[in-house]
């Protein structure tokens, strides 16, 4: 049966990580000073992700309580207060609430400055840290939060910079060749660490026991995963070692974008898999 | 420019992290008293259950059923200051078989619940 909590974490899953790597990319990355003036286009994405969070965060949080005291909706309601003042996860979310508002409201304040971009790239870290604090990572203490939430930044990183190259291609042909290098090392750079804390992240419930990975739910769910994973990293490989470097030319340049745009929606299905992770008990 | 408050926030994130409370989720049982298939010589006054992850005090429930259905659990469950242990006092049990069914949050918001059983010597209820 398909959990409900995961279809309204995934787009939560999805602006956070777009709106944090979009916006780090611009403020370190980007070429041209772009972190000085954001474009009309990434606030506007940026606003709209926020909106999306906001909503979606709302629906995720219900949708939670509505698990913890297994009633529905409609009589979980009077309950929220409750639930935000006595639980770990209430409270959390509680905060989680107030950083999705406090995003949405900053996307809209009309001014197109580095702060804009400083103020989504720190509320989306946030918005990140407290997902670590409210997913299973808090089964294992410190050390597997700060782990978790540098694999969701990473993952954000990757997707961002996806992103921030599809977006630089709207706007020619010179804009794609100066941003095509930087998104090359950034997505090495994160997918160096997705690899890394991937695996660690996994060990903490499965250990050596593999075969974890076909009887258990949460062990199955990362298989899925990872298949999904393993298609987008053969098709940033190809892009970095064939594309990338050929990046000049016209006919290359058609293909990299298609490839960059199919490795972007690769990497949202992953989200989705990571949402339903996020909520199948590991096994016990 | 913005390499300050950047640098800011990767501190406040270090600092955040290295505070943040361990803590172990996904309660099931780990010892119960009266345990599971347990036979008791006399009847017990309280039932108590060590989970191996804290559960959230404001969803925890026990019952103490015998064949009928008749619940013997009093007042509300008390949870240890540590949050693993649950606590329910029970009536004057008559000999008999009784079920215990527990449900729990636990702090990562997932639900758990299970049931078992013990007899108390001496010949039916």
């Amino acid at each position: 049966m398909i959990d409900i909590r995961a279809i309204f974490i995934w787009p939560v899953l999805m602006a956070q990580s777009l709106i944090f790597g979009t916006a780090i990319f611009a403020l370190i990355f980007a070429p041209n000073g772009e972190s000085a003036t954001p474009s009309d286009a990434l606030i506007g994405m940026w606003r709209g992700l926020a909106i999306l969070n906001l909503v979606m965060s709302v629906l995720a949080f219900m949708a939670i309580a509505s698990g913890m005291a297994q009633m529905p909706w409609a009589n979980v309601l009077p309950l929220i207060p409750q639930i935000m003042r006595e639980t770990v996860a209430g409270r959390f979310w509680m905060w989680r609430l107030v950083a999705a508002l406090l995003l949405a409201i900053a996307m809209w304040i009309p001014v197109r400055t580095a702060r804009l971009a400083v103020a989504a790239m720190v509320l989306a870290m946030l918005l990140v840290l407290l997902g670590s604090l409210t997913s299973h990572a808090i089964d294992k203490g410190a050390w597997v939060i700060s782990i978790y939430a540098i694999h969701q930044a990473a993952a954000g990183m990757w997707l961002g910079a996806l992103a921030s190259l599809l977006m630089s291609a709207r706007r020619g042909a010179a804009a794609l060749e100066a941003v095509t290098p930087r998104v090359s090392t950034v997505c090495a750079w994160a997918l160096a660490i997705i690899v890394t804390s991937g695996p660690l992240i996994a060990f903490q419930w499965l250990r050596w026991n593999l075969h974890l990975l076909i009887d258990s739910a949460y062990g199955r769910t990362l298989v899925w995963k990872l298949a999904t994973a393993v298609p987008a990293l053969l098709l940033g490989a190809s892009n970095r070692y064939w594309q990338v470097p050929r990046v000049a030319q016209q006919s290359v340049r058609t293909l990299l974008i298609r490839s960059v745009a199919a490795e972007t929606a690769l990497l949202l299905a992953v989200l989705g898999w990571s949402a339903f992770l996020a909520n199948t008990p590991p096994p016990h | 420019m913005t390499s300050k408050p950047v640098r800011s926030f990767v501190l406040a994130l270090v600092v955040m992290l290295s505070t943040t409370p361990v803590a172990r989720a996904h309660s099931f049982p780990q010892e119960q008293h009266p345990s599971a298939g347990e036979t008791l010589s006399t009847a017990p006054q309280e039932i108590r259950i060590k989970f191996d992850a804290p559960i959230e005090k404001l969803f925890a429930k026990l019952q103490v059923v015998d064949s009928s259905g008749k619940d013997y659990a009093v007042g509300t469950p008390q949870i240890s200051s540590d949050g693993i242990e649950l606590t329910e006092k029970v009536e004057a049990l008559k000999p008999g078989e009784y079920t215990v069914r527990w449900a729990v949050v636990c702090i990562d918001t997932h639900h758990t619940e299970g049931s078992y059983s013990f007899t108390i010597k001496g010949g039916g209820v």
